[in-house]
Parts: C-alpha cells; structure tokens; sequence
C-alpha cells in the first residue's frame, strides 16, 4: 500500500510527512536562477535533467524563516498537476509507514498558518508528524 | 475511454471532416460519381465500424445517409441542391454525436428519427424521380431494407448502361463497372460481403478497401503517417533537448582534453544529435491545410446566410507551420475570413452593377519568407473606404481630423485593428460588433505575428499576416542586468544602442523619467533592473548601459541593460502555472551549460510601459479639469548660463547638439559653422558663452605653438591630451529651424527637459528675454527666440517678408489672435509674422470683439485662446457669431487643454478647427488650410 508512506522530511526542528506517491525525486539543490517579482517562497527556478522546475522554499511557506543555501540543502520533487516543484527543505530522512490509530486530529490552536496547510498528524513514538497539503502549500 | 473507441475517433473525426471537404466538391460537381463514391466508401467505413462498436445511433444515422448516397452511386444521379442540405445536415448530425463521444464516451441522448426521416425522404424522391433500372432497385433493395419498395412501379426504362459508368475510368474498370451494373447479381453479391464485413470489421476493412481500390483506382493515396499523442512529441522534446545539453558538456570537456578518438565519435554524435533535434521539431509541424480544410464550410454556409456567391480558393496549404502557432492562428483566421465574406463580398447584384462577376473570390495564400509564415486573405470585394475610416476614427476620438490630414492610407487602415472599432453600418450577427480585429491582432501580436491591412476601394482588400515558424525555438538575445541573465526574442528587438558618457546618443530627463534621443525620435525607457525590480537599493543609471530598442507595432520603447551577450537559438518551455500571473515573462529556457534563464515578453513590458504612460495623461487631465483656468504644460529645454538658468519651449527647437568650437569660422562678425554638409550660422548665447568658446579654442592653439621639441617630449601626453582637448572643446548647440534656414545657439551647459506651467511673474526685462518663470526651482529666464534668430540672420523679416512676396502677390492673410498671456503673444505673434501673416493680437475676448470691428473685412482668421479672463473663447466664438458685421471666416482654437471635451465643446460653439498649444508646425499648417479655403470660397462668391 503506497497510499500510507511518506517521506519525512525535516525543517528547522519539525518534522513533515511527504505522500510518497507525489514525491520523484530528492537531490542535492543545484544553482538556482532567481525569479523577479514572484512570491517570496518560489526562490527560483532549477534545471532538473532538463526540466525546469520553480524550487519552493519550504522555511518561507511555514514562516520558518529563509533557508540559507549551500550545495548540501536538499530538494525533494514533487508534481502537482502535471507541474513540477522543488521543495527545499534541511534534511530527508526516512519513508515511515504509520498504522492509522497512530493517527490524530490536527489540533485547532495550530497556528493559522499550518493548521490550513496540515493534512494529518500522527504521533509518531519520539514526535509528531505533520502530513502536509501541498496544493495549500503551493496556492498559500 | 477505452483505447478502441479512442482510435476509432481519431479516425473517424479525420474521416468526417474528409466528408465536409467531398460534400462541398459534389456540390460544385454534382455529377461527379468518384465523389461519390468517396463519399460512400468513408460513410460505409463509419456504418461498419459502429455496428461493431455497438455505436447504434451512429450507426442509424450513417446508415440511411449511405443509402441516399449509395443511390447516387448506383444510378449515377446528379445530385440536387435540396439533398445536398440534406447531406450536410445528416453530416452535422454526426458530428454532434461524435462531440459527444469525444466528450463523455457515449453518444449521448438524443433523437435523430427527424434527419434520418429528411433522408429517406430524399431517398423516396430520388427513386421516384429518376426511373433506374429496375432489377438493380429490386436486388438493391433486398440488401438495403429501408428502401422504399414503391420504387418498383416507377418506369421500366432500362437505363443506357454508358450513362452510369463515370468519367476518368480506365476501360478495364469500364468493363468491370459495366459488367457490375449489367449483372445484378454481381451488385447483390458486392452488397453482400459488404453487410458480411459489417459484423467482422478488421478483415472487412482491408476487404472493403482492396474491393473500392480496385474499383476505381483514385484515390489510392494510401496513408503514409500514423498518430502519436502529443505528450510523447513533447517527451522526446525535453529529452532531445536534454541529449543537447549533454553533448555540449562533452564537446566543452573534449576541448579541454584533446583526444582524437574521442573527438571523432563526439563529432559524430554531435551531427546526430542535431540531426535528432531537427526531426523532432519536425513532428511539431503540421500543414497549414489543417486549418485551412474548416473555411471552405464556413465560408459556403455564412454566403448561403448572406445570399451572397463566395468561392473560396486557397494556394501553398501544403506550407508547414508549428502545431501550437496553427492552433492559436485558427481563430484569428475565422474572423477575417467571416470579415471578408460579411463586409468585404458585395451582394451579387451590386457586383453586377460595379462591373464584376456575381461570384466573390477569397483566397488565401501562404508561404515563407525570410523564416517566417506569410499568410495573405485576399478578398475581391467592396475594399475599405478611407473616408468612411477618417469619418469613423474622428467619431471614436482616436484622432483628430488634422492629425489624419498627414497619415498614409496605410496608416489609416491601422486603425481598423484598434479597439472598438468596426466600420459595418448594421451589426449583424456575423461581425461588426466592435470587437473583433483588434482581438485579431492581439492574438497574432502574442505569438510574436504581425498583421497589415491594405485596400483598393471596390477592388478589394488584402490582409497580411506575418507570423513566426514556432513558438518553441525562438531567436533570442541574452542580456545582463543586476548580474543576472535574461533572453529577450530577437523579433522585436530593432537596434541596439550603447550609452556611455561620451556616446553619441544620450539620456534625457522629463521629471525624473528618462527618454533617449535616438536620432529624431525621443525614445521611452524602461529599466529592467527597476522593472523587475532586481536590487533592492534604489539608484540612478549607472555610467554606461546598453538600451535594447524594441518594436511592438507601432510603440517603440528602450529597456535598459547592464550588459549583452550573443544570440541563441532557445527552447521556450512554458512556466509553471502558479507563476504565469507575471506579464513580463513568456517562459523561460535552458542554456548550453545548463543554467536556466528567464524568457522576456517586450509584448507585456509594453503593455505596462503604455498603461503607464496612460496613468500620466490621465492624472494631467484631470488635475488640469480640477483646477480650472490654470495653464497648460509646456515641456521646456532648460540651459544653464554662469550667471543664470535659461529655458526655450522645446517646441522651437528643432535639434539639440554637440560642436566643436575648433570648427566655427568667423566672416564678417559673423560665425559659421560647418554642422551636416550645411554651413550654420550661429550666434553665442551671451558674452560669457563667446568667452568660453575663445578659451577653448586658445587652448588649442597654444599647444599648437608649441615648439618641435617640446612636441617630441610629450608626445606621449599629447595623445592623451588631445583626446581630452576633443572633449575640452564641445560645447552643445541648440538648433532652429524655419523654412528651409536653420541657425545654431550656442549654450554653456543643456541640464533637462521639464514639463511646466508656464507662469510668468516678470516681463520683458532685457532684450533676448520674454520673461522669467521658476522651474524646479530656480529662477529661469524664458529666452526669445526671435531675438536671437534676428542675429543669425539680419534679413530674416525682409526674407521671409520677400519670399511672402514673391510666392505670393499679396501677404498670405490677416490674423486676429486673441490670448491672454502676453507670453503666448509674444511667442506666437512672431511665429505668424515669420510665416507671412498679418498679426493684430488681443488680450480677451472683449478685446477681440473690439479689435474685430475695427479690422473688420480685413481678416481672414481668427485664432483665439479658451481659456481668457473676462470673456473666454466659447462666449467669444459665440459672440462674434451673433454680430450684424460678421462675415463668416475660419474661427480656429488655441488651447493648452487636449481633452474630448474641450474638443466637442468648442466644435459646438462654431470654431472651424482646435489646435493644441505650442505645436508650432500644426497651427502653420491649420491656418494655411484654412485661409485657402476661406480664399477659394471667396473666389466662388466673387
């Protein structure tokens, strides 16, 4: 069943899930060329085996901050209609599969921000997980 | 959907719209029976399949219309104009159900029991009508059911067998038609394997064909292609170019490390890639017949709506053009096809009574030329009426009536692509609902096209459309700016202009907004770094930058640039959706090392440039509207002198230079200068400039005395002082010019150019000086020309007062011109006097009255000012209008104001014409048509 892997991936101290199915690839983040006057999170464009991608900034997207680049951060591809991204987070670990009474309801006192963004959460046995709606990510 | 039913469209819907073309050609042939027999064999084709797809309402539908035409066929009938309604109705039918299929995969709810009735009617009527042979009915009739068997009874003469045997067979099929025909036997049994194949499509495909092949021969193009889905084109796309980047990483480390083994496969693997690349984009192309094949349809039926005769004939639509381009020309293609046949083709009598043929003629023709796709819409109808254009273009106030006086027809023609404009009297449903040609030229503009318009009127009208070859490779320059790169399409790129500080071309400023001023065009720029905003910190143009100049239509702007590079040949690719929102971008590309570089759209930097400018008018029209009497704006070149700031209105001037003062030549207290093969004469501004000048040039000439030796010493400062004496010795110039005679000023320093009120607080101080205003801030002195023209030239009265004389008898006429401000008098007056008038000036419109009694019968124009205290233009317009003593002579307005309104306004009061302040060249011209007429009127009243 891939309906239930994610990847997980860290940013800052939090840790988020990724659906594997939506996830192509992760690499490390090539040279990037900037695009004038797009949001704040879309730091650029990137060149991946000849697709163009815009690279997200995912620090941006979760108000955690700018992600500071050198060539180890990390880029985890991700397609959303048929359009690529990059989402630029700090680490990649592992595809975990959580069981569904590891699941729980998203708290409401989330801030704002993250509570429209949060899919699921589970409860994972050293911390909790947020699943994440890329869709509201991209959109926001 | 199922991937049986998706190939089953796929060539159902090429097989259908084969049927539009071959209905249209039996409807110019209605005899023709290899038409028919095309006809036949797709519809059969249609039937059979569906049977098997279990498609039953198609396969109703094609059934009874392949009966209709299976009696065509078979009887070799000429077919009447009524069928082929009929036909063309079953064939919509059809594809509404194939729409349907296409859409949601099933045929849809819907009853066809009333078209599939019109067919059997049409069936009941060929049968009843022509009387064919009767066993061949009969055996007819066994295999196809739905016949009407009344038939029977209809005549018994057997039909000569040579009459159903069509032309442009070969005698053995002759033979084997005839043989068909005699034996009805024969036909049962070709009916048969049909009906057979019918339940066994596959094998009744290859039969049905070989069967129809060798029956008659034509047609026989078999196809050579097959279909691919487009993502996979653009898979091999990305890949190919991908494979591109690869080999040019590998040629870049070959040449690094020379190797010939290696050099020789790589070169190899090079061509093929190119090679690869070349077909690939291949596939993208597409003939233009594809767009074409709709328009004969089209055009036939809107002719048939209009009552109109329209041929259709078309010529290179074999000419291949990208996909994407072809699909986004289509709907622009309609439109002026629909214009053509609406507004161009005239009814048929009327073309009768023109003295051409009842039948219009649109032709389309495409072809290269010069890496580009020319398509050219020819019609030979009514053309454009000019006038009826001007006409209209005055009533949209897109111009005004002396603007055109000037324009090219073909300039006029333009203004057919504007928006809102449609020249069609009656809307009807077809065009002429205002929008239209203007959609038309945006949407070939955004594909990087360009469209023209060119009329004979009642000959006919051409449009030609200039669009590229794709949109996937485009030519593009790469330019720097902020240390990063960007492409920009070659395409609209006209010149490009370098600016240093010692460059010919320079910078200039209008409130803070920088124009370049490129020969004699004054030129808007864009900062490409402000546009998009790529630094953070707000700073002025640095030292020197590139300008790229750039043409969309008929705007021409300037983006300034750090730095450029080449021109490459570049793969659009598409941005994401989420970032699509921003009109400076088309796309963006990757470059042979593999970086990616945004692509430039000049089309949307225009659009904010001129949205831009539009906001600057508007806001100076409406604070103009808000504070009421306040004066116009005059854009004013402002020089400085030691003492003092200067500033002449720009509109006097007619160039603004450098020269060296090495070149002036004095002859008779009096200097020349040798400036474009002319010898100018000019005159220094004032004492002081005159003292630069001789320093300047002592300067030179010291160095000049200097002995041999100490030549030979500094030889080597020399070379670089003398680079520094060039430059020591310009001085900039100021340029006038009037009929034919031109004079140079020479300045200390020109600072800018500024947009003022002109409000004068002192008059007439000193001679040379109307006045003296504040302009940003520093009191400036608004310079007299004709004091300094007076200088140059010491005749220029007697000159211009004797060339009055000797090209006309008499002086060229009287002017009345009324204005309040003493320094539009003053301005003005001179300006008439030089041009040969008479001039009596007023201050109001009272005094006007005034001035009008006591001049009266001896003017022959009067030029008033709006704006005035104690009686304005419009109550003075009104006014003289109303004396008892007043003759009719052209009332002409003189205002700073530009609006609609004021336009309107003063048409309604009476004045003749309205002519915006300070454009001197347009109010000569007014006057001298206008005192022309008034003369010509007068010599017909005499």
């Amino acid at each position: 069943m891939i309906e239930n892997q994610y990847l997980t991936v860290r940013i800052n101290e939090y840790l988020f899930g990724l659906p594997v199915e939506k996830v192509h690839d992760v690499f490390y983040t090539p040279k990037m060329t900037p695009i004038p006057l797009a949001p704040e999170k879309f730091v650029g464009l990137l060149n991946m085996r000849g697709r163009i991608m815009a690279a997200v900034d995912m620090k941006s997207c979760l108000d955690l901050g700018k992600t500071d680049f050198n060539e180890k951060t990390m880029s985890v591809v991700v397609e959303d209609q048929g359009e690529y991204y990059s989402l630029i987070v700090d680490k990649v670990n592992e595809v975990i599969y959580p069981t569904p009474d590891q699941k729980d309801n998203i708290p409401s006192t989330l801030n704002p921000k993250w509570l429209h963004m949060a899919k699921q959460i589970y409860r994972l046995p050293n911390e909790l997980m947020i699943v994440l709606d890329l869709v509201k990510v991209f959109d926001d | 959907m199922d991937d049986l039913l998706v190939e089953f469209l796929n060539e159902s819907n090429e097989s259908v719209s084969n049927l539009d073309d071959l209905l249209l050609k039996l409807e110019e042939s209605p005899g023709d029976l290899n038409i028919i027999r095309d006809i036949f064999r797709i519809l059969h084709t249609i039937k059979g399949t569906c049977g098997f797809m279990g498609l039953t309402r198609l396969e109703k539908l094609s059934h009874s219309f392949e009966n209709v035409i299976d009696k065509l066929r078979s009887d070799s009938l000429t077919v009447d104009q009524d069928t082929i309604q009929t036909l063309f109705k079953a064939l919509d039918k059809l594809k509404i159900i194939m729409a349907n299929l296409t859409d949601s995969g099933t045929e849809g709810e819907g009853e066809d029991n009333e078209i599939i009735q019109e067919l059997n009617t049409r069936l009941d009527f060929l049968n009843g009508e022509i009387s064919p042979s009767e066993e061949i009915v009969i055996k007819e009739d066994e295999a196809v059911q739905s016949v009407d068997l009344s038939c029977e009874e209809s005549g018994q003469d057997s039909i000569n067998q040579d009459e159903i045997i069509p032309e442009g067979m070969s005698k053995s099929e002759k033979k084997e038609f005839a043989d068909i025909a005699k034996d009805p036997e024969a036909v049962q049994k070709v009916e048969q394997s049909k009906e057979v194949a019918v339940d066994q499509p596959k094998i009744k495909d290859a039969d049905a064909h070989s069967k129809e092949e060798s029956k008659d021969g034509a047609n026989l193009s078999a196809a050579q292609s097959i279909r691919i889905s487009l993502d996979v084109i653009d898979q091999l796309m990305t890949l190919v170019s991908e494979l591109v980047l690869s080999r040019n990483q590998l040629l870049q480390f070959s040449n690094q490390n020379p190797n010939p083994a290696l050099g020789n496969s790589l070169q190899h693997l090079s061509q093929i890639t190119s090679e690869l690349q070349e077909g690939i984009m291949k596939t993208r192309m597409q003939p233009f017949q594809n767009v074409l094949s709709k328009f004969p349809r089209v055009i036939r039926d809107l002719a048939k709506d209009l009552n109109k005769k329209v041929t259709f004939t078309q010529e290179g639509s074999e000419t291949e053009i990208d996909r994407q381009v072809l699909e986004m020309m289509k709907d622009p293609l309609m439109h002026i096809l629909r214009n053509s046949v609406d507004h161009g083709i005239e009814l048929p009598t009327d073309r009768v009574k023109k003295g051409k043929s009842e039948t219009g003629n649109v032709h389309v023709r495409t072809f290269h030329e010069g890496g580009r796709i020319v398509i050219e819409i020819k019609d030979d109808g009514k053309g454009l009426d000019v006038s009826a254009i001007k006409e209209k273009i005055v009533e949209k106030k897109l111009a005004s009536p002396s603007e055109l006086e000037e324009l090219p027809d073909s300039k006029i023609f333009a203004y057919v692509f504007e928006a809102g404009f449609s020249t069609a009297k009656v809307v009807s449903n077809v065009s002429g609902r205002g929008v239209g040609m203007d959609v038309v030229k945006t949407n070939i503009e955004k594909i990087g096209g360009t469209i023209s318009l060119d009329s004979i009127l009642n000959e006919g009208t051409t449009i030609t459309i200039h669009i590229p070859l794709t949109l996937t490779i485009i030519s593009a320059l790469l330019v720097e700016s902020e240390n990063q790169r960007f492409a920009i399409p070659q395409s609209s790129i006209i010149e490009l202009v370098l600016v240093s500080p010692h460059s010919v071309h320079q910078i200039e400023y209008l409130k803070d907004v920088p124009l370049l001023k490129l020969r004699d065009k004054i030129v808007p720029l864009v900062s490409l770094s402000q546009l998009l905003k790529l630094s953070s910190e707000k700073k002025g143009l640095s030292e020197s930058f590139y300008v790229l100049i750039c043409q969309i239509s008929n705007s021409v702007f300037g983006i300034i640039v750090d730095r450029m590079f080449d021109t490459q040949e570049i793969v659009v690719k598409p941005l994401i959706s989420r970032l699509n929102n921003n009109p400076y971008f088309s796309g963006s590309t990757i470059l042979g090392d593999g970086s990616v570089v945004m692509i430039l759209e000049p089309n949307g930097i225009n659009h904010t440039l001129s949205s831009y400018q539009g906001n600057v008018q508007d806001q100076a029209v409406s604070s103009k509207t808000a504070k009421q009497g306040q004066r116009a704006k005059t854009l004013l070149l402002v020089f400085k002198t030691a003492e003092n700031q200067q500033a002449v209105p720009l509109a006097l001037v007619t160039r603004i230079d450098e020269i060296n003062v090495n070149d002036i030549y004095e002859q008779d207290d009096r200097m020349i200068i040798k400036y474009r093969n002319h010898l100018l004469p000019i005159v220094y501004f004032s004492d002081a400039v005159h003292k630069t000048c001789l320093e300047k040039r002592s300067n030179k000439q010291k160095s000049q005395e200097s002995t041999e030796d100490e030549i030979a010493q500094q030889k080597e400062i020399s070379v670089q002082n003398q680079i520094v004496d060039e430059l020591d010795s310009i001085m900039p110039i100021l340029i006038f010019s009037d009929r034919g005679r031109s004079m140079g000023l020479i300045v200390n320093e020109i600072c800018n150019i500024f947009e003022e009120n002109l409000d004068v607080k002192l008059m007439n101080e000193s001679p040379g000086v109307l006045g003296t205003t504040i302009i940003d801030g520093q009191p400036t002195s608004i310079i007299d020309c004709e004091h300094y023209l007076k200088q140059a030239y010491t005749d220029w009265f007697d000159v211009t007062q004797q060339d009055a004389k000797r090209n006309a008898p008499q002086h060229k006429g009287s002017i009345l011109f009324i204005d309040d401000s003493p320094f539009f008098r003053n301005l003005i007056a001179p300006v008439l006097t030089i041009a040969g008038y008479d001039v009596t000036t007023a201050s109001d419109g009272l005094d006007g009255l005034k001035a009008y009694k006591q001049m009266q019968g001896k003017l022959d124009c009067i030029l008033s000012d709006i704006e005035m205290p104690n009686m304005n233009g419009y109550e003075f317009a009104q006014h003289i209008q109303n004396l008892p003593e007043w003759l009719p002579i052209p009332l002409i307005a003189l205002s700073g104001r530009n609006s609609e309104e004021d336009f309107e306004k003063s048409r309604q009061v009476g004045f003749s014409d309205y002519i915006v302040k300070s454009d001197q060249q347009t109010l000569l011209r007014t006057l001298k048509k206008h005192i022309k007429q008034q003369n010509a009127l007068d010599g017909i009243l005499k």
